[in-house]
């Protein structure tokens, strides 16, 4: 099952920037706000005290990478979490309640993934202000509609599966049912999209940032609002904008490596 | 409307081609002085990551021209994947054919160019498959299918190739052919798609044609027109036609000659008279067994043949059969058996066989079909 | 096919009734109120209760709606807070900008990521087959406005080979009729400002269509091993047709019909990157208008952008399902 060898590299990946995060207080040698040189014109680059060099304001690049990798690990993972328990919740009574719940529920999903995702959250965030907590829900309840129509579709299969139709045979409440047996064997595509969304909502929190909708804070060590802040200094400071942008690209593309491998894993296609 | 003469290619045999058929007439006259086809010892194995399956395990006869040879065989036995090698139509990223040659004509198929072997295709070799839905193109007319192939081997112009093909429609049998050029395959029914099928395939007058389970996706009733039109065919175009099927009353109805296979081998080979009247290998004897007749009491007993058919990942070491076999000896499972002329049987009857049936139990079996040869 | 087009345009009138009125509440919906949003935070408490029953305000909300619906046929969206011009006439000026980026965008996706995507499919598993999979994950890894400041930095900063600002040099002092500018200069014969338009154009495509060029590439590979997997590629070759010939009439068409849908359905990502794009290369279409916009709180601006991006993804659908029920013969025929 391990033959991905793209999954192992990425999970590699990954783990290593969640460990970064963790230990970020450890591992980064100053604070994400702490300035530890001086202004300048052209920021200093990488260099044996600060491997990712400087920023405009002195501070310390590496640090801040570090740092803002906790921030988009946690927003990305909040995101997540919001748009899947929602999702969860609107796909599970769609799909069980079925009828005009099931239509309307089913009418408003499809409005809204006839949009695309990120402009959705941008209108949201239009409407929200900025911060963290209200990109944290922008970004997750753009996501909604895959989990609940991902959710339903799990819930119609399975409702009329004999080991459902015994459980109420017995007299078992429905909520027991859906907790108890249909959800869990539902997991396995919710992980695999949980995991792909992820990706995209880290990208598309540096995309808000990148616009200027970002967490008001302006220290708010986030890797999009970086790209957005020297996005003018390619000629004086390039490695103010690579090492963020590259920081995006490792972390969305080893958070994708690890989500089609758990795809190909956990396909129902198993037992070759 | 085309004319006899634009039809015409050089013939190659001045042969009456139905008295071949009634047997009048020894077939050995094709330009080679030879069979038509001659297939030599051919091994087909499809190699993946984890396995080997060793798909046709020697595999030798000769068609002549005009000739009717029926392949019968389960599932699995390799009779597609024989005719699909000989004209190098497998997969080419699994399929290896480590040994054997396929001569037509003087020329051995595998050892072809793709280029000559692309010459060959269509035009002096057809083949058609047993899904007509989805063996034709389905965002392409059928008009245009057919004019493709009449274009690229015998170079007629858009005029000429729509007129040839209006009359090849009509001539399998499709009314109103030209409106039906412009149509598209889902809008024929199964039987008219096979039909149309058959008319690509003997559009440049092949040879020989490969029928490949032509009646299977179908309906009975229109089994029974497609076979009739093959045969009609055959006899008009005078081409040698191999059958390739799993069913038994198909070949009785259509083939000279029928040739039964097993695990990538052929078991038996008889002029199909012949071969039901006295089978010789036990494995045709149980095809021959298993068929439930109309006229057998109710509470007569199926009689499929005991055991599954063979797992092909492993190489042959003795008679592939022998599990199954009623009668199998020591000598079947160490030695393979070649086909060599059955000792008590008519002319051109050959069976690979240690133990050949005994006169007693195919007496039997000829008592229970009521002595119908 | 006359029905099924008949039908499919009938479809879209409500359709866009729905987004009007969705428009319309979102406005209504955004922080401060529709008066504030319309005249701007610092406007008078007298202003802002005169503007009300000007525009009646006051009056129930289906009667707005009513309003809104009048001027928005009738072509009056409002005026810009900032330049204080109408925003239709801005519209009509930068939306040809956006469309020309977009569709560039397009067609560099198609005609590299068609392509490629078909070779990786028949040499399944080969070299080009592995490393465009990997370049494809990494594509879609990547976001767009990095992608263009790296673009930026590696072609104008390093090694300054291509512009990355604006549609045409400052300097140049060419002005188009209907600011297509590639149309615009082709039909002035100025082909010095042809060559500057479309330097300009480069990098900014190249950004906005490096994701779709991936999932295009992916798609028609998948699209392309399934035709070929398939019966009548076998009696194509049965036929004795050579291979090329194969590939380009049966497998390609059959391949492209997947293929077309989801180039359709690329619109809304490029609306996504424009937005990004535009900001990134400073180019003047409505995406750079809109993101502006949000900044300024210019809301009578807003929602002339939101309404034609709405259009936009109205028009492109659309569009994809009629291409597709041209080219399938199944339904074409009906």
């Amino acid at each position: 099952m391990r033959r991905n060898p793209g999954a192992i590299v990425g999970g590699t990946v990954v783990g290593l920037f969640v460990l970064l995060a963790l230990a970020a207080p450890l591992v980064a040698p100053s604070g994400p706000t702490e300035v530890v040189g001086g202004l300048a014109r052209t920021p200093p680059g990488p260099r044996a005290e600060h491997w990712f060099g400087l920023d405009e304001q002195g501070r310390d690049m590496f640090s801040r990478i570090v740092f803002g990798a906790r921030l988009s690990l946690l927003v990305g993972f909040v995101s997540v979490l919001v748009g899947l328990s929602l999702g969860l919740v609107l796909g599970s009574v769609a799909g069980f309640v079925g009828g005009r719940i099931d239509s309307l529920i089913m009418r408003v999903m499809d409005l809204m993934l006839a949009f695309p995702q990120f402009l959705l959250a941008v209108g949201l965030i239009t409407l929200l202000g900025p911060g963290l907590i209200q990109i944290m829900v922008a970004i997750g309840v753009v996501t909604v509609p895959q989990f609940a129509r991902l959710l339903r579709g799990s819930v119609l299969a399975q409702r009329e599966a004999d080991y459902v139709l015994a459980a109420r045979s017995l007299g078992t409440p429905s909520l027991r049912i859906l907790l108890t047996h249909v959800l869990p064997n539902s997991i396995a595509p919710v992980i695999v999209l949980a995991t792909l969304t992820m990706a995209t909502a880290i990208i598309d929190v540096a995309g808000l940032s990148f616009l200027g909708l970002g967490p008001a804070d302006p220290g708010l060590p986030e890797w999009g609002r970086m790209l957005a802040d020297n996005a003018s200094r390619l000629e004086s400071g390039v490695h103010l904008v690579l090492f963020p942008g590259f920081a995006i690209v490792l972390l969305v593309l080893g958070i994708n490596l690890v989500g089609d491998g758990l795809r190909e894993a956990l396909d129902p296609r198993l037992g070759r | 409307m085309s004319t006899a003469a634009e039809w015409e290619r050089p013939a190659r045999s001045a042969i009456d081609p139905s008295a071949i058929a009634a047997g009048l007439i020894s077939s050995s006259r094709s330009t080679n002085n030879g069979p038509l086809l001659q297939v030599s010892d051919l091994e087909v194995r499809f190699v993946t990551r984890d396995r080997t399956v060793h798909a046709v395990n020697g595999v030798s006869f000769d068609l002549d021209v005009g000739e009717t040879l029926g392949i019968v065989g389960e599932s699995g036995c390799g009779k597609s994947v024989t005719s699909l090698a000989m004209l190098g139509l497998l997969p080419r990223a699994t399929a290896r054919v480590p040994a054997g040659s396929v001569r037509f004509d003087g020329e051995d198929l595998l050892r072809l160019r793709e280029d000559r072997l692309c010459q060959i295709r269509g035009r002096d070799i057809a083949m058609i498959f047993q899904d007509p839905m989805t063996s034709l193109n389905p965002v392409m007319s059928v008009g245009r299918q057919l004019t493709e192939t009449v274009r690229t081997h015998l170079g007629y112009d858009r005029g000429q190739a729509r007129d040839a093909a209006a009359d090849l429609l009509d001539r399998v049998g499709i009314p109103d052919p030209r409106r039906r050029l412009r149509e598209y395959p889902h809008q024929f029914s199964g039987g008219m798609r096979q039909r149309v099928m058959i008319a690509m395939a003997i559009a440049c007058r092949p040879r020989l044609l490969i029928a490949d389970e032509p009646s299977t996706a179908l309906d009975v009733t229109i089994q029974a027109q497609i076979l009739k039109l093959l045969r009609a065919l055959v006899e008009t175009e005078g081409m040698a036609l191999m059958l390739i099927t799993h069913d038994l009353g198909v070949v009785a109805g259509t083939c000279e000659r029928t040739a039964v296979m097993y695990a990538g081998r052929i078991v038996e080979i008889a002029p199909t008279a012949e071969l039901f009247a006295r089978p010789q290998h036990p494995y045709t004897l149980g095809l021959l067994r298993s068929v439930p007749r109309l006229d057998s009491g109710h509470d007569t007993a199926l009689a499929p043949i005991p055991g599954a058919p063979r797992d092909q990942t492993a190489a042959l070491t003795g008679c592939a059969f022998a599990p199954r076999c009623t009668y199998a000896t020591q000598e079947s499972r160490e030695r393979l058996p070649v086909l060599t002329p059955a000792p008590s049987a008519g002319a051109g009857h050959q069976v690979a066989c240690w133990n050949p049936v005994p006169e007693a139990d195919r007496r039997a079996l000829t008592r229970l079909q009521g002595g119908q040869t | 096919m006359l029905k099924y087009l008949a039908r499919r345009l009938l479809l879209v009138i409500p359709v866009l009734f729905v987004t009007s009125l969705l428009v319309f509440l979102f406005i209504r919906a955004l922080p401060g109120g529709p008066a504030i949003a319309l005249l701007g935070e610092r406007a008078t408490p007298e202003a802002v209760e005169a503007f009300e029953q000007a525009r009646g305000l006051d009056r129930p909300v289906y009667e707005q709606y009513w309003d809104y619906l009048r001027n928005v046929l009738s072509g009056d969206l409002g005026a810009s807070i900032r330049s204080r011009q109408p925003v239709t006439d801005e519209l009509l000026v930068r939306f040809p900008a956006t469309v020309e980026l977009a569709v560039a965008a397009i067609l560099f996706a198609v005609l590299i990521g068609v392509p490629l995507g078909f070779l990786a499919a028949k040499h399944y598993q080969g070299a080009l087959d592995q490393t465009s999979l990997v370049a494809s994950l990494i594509g879609i890894s990547f976001p767009v406005f990095f992608l263009g400041l790296l673009l930026k930095y590696v072609f104008a900063v390093r090694f300054d080979l291509l512009p990355t600002t604006g549609r045409i040099d400052v300097r140049s002092g060419f002005d188009g009729q209907t600011n297509f500018l590639i149309l615009d200069t082709i039909l002035a014969r100025d082909w010095a400002a042809l060559r500057d338009v479309l330097a300009h154009l480069v990098l900014p495509a190249v950004a906005l269509g490096t994701i779709p060029l991936a999932i295009i590439a992916r798609i028609t590979r998948a699209a392309t091993l399934d035709v070929l997997g398939e019966d009548y590629v076998r009696t194509a070759r049965a036929k004795g047709l050579k291979a090329s010939v194969v590939d380009r009439r049966h497998v390609l068409g059959n391949a492209l019909l997947p293929v077309v849908t989801v180039i359709g359905l690329q619109a809304g990502l490029l609306l996504t990157g424009a937005v990004l794009t535009e900001t990134v290369f400073n180019w003047p279409g409505v995406g750079q208008w809109v993101v502006a916009a949000i900044a300024n709180r210019d809301y009578a601006v807003l929602q002339g952008g939101i309404l034609f991006f709405a259009l936009v993804v109205i028009l492109v659908n659309l569009l994809v399902d009629l291409s597709y029920a041209f080219l399938n013969p199944r339904i074409r025929l009906r």
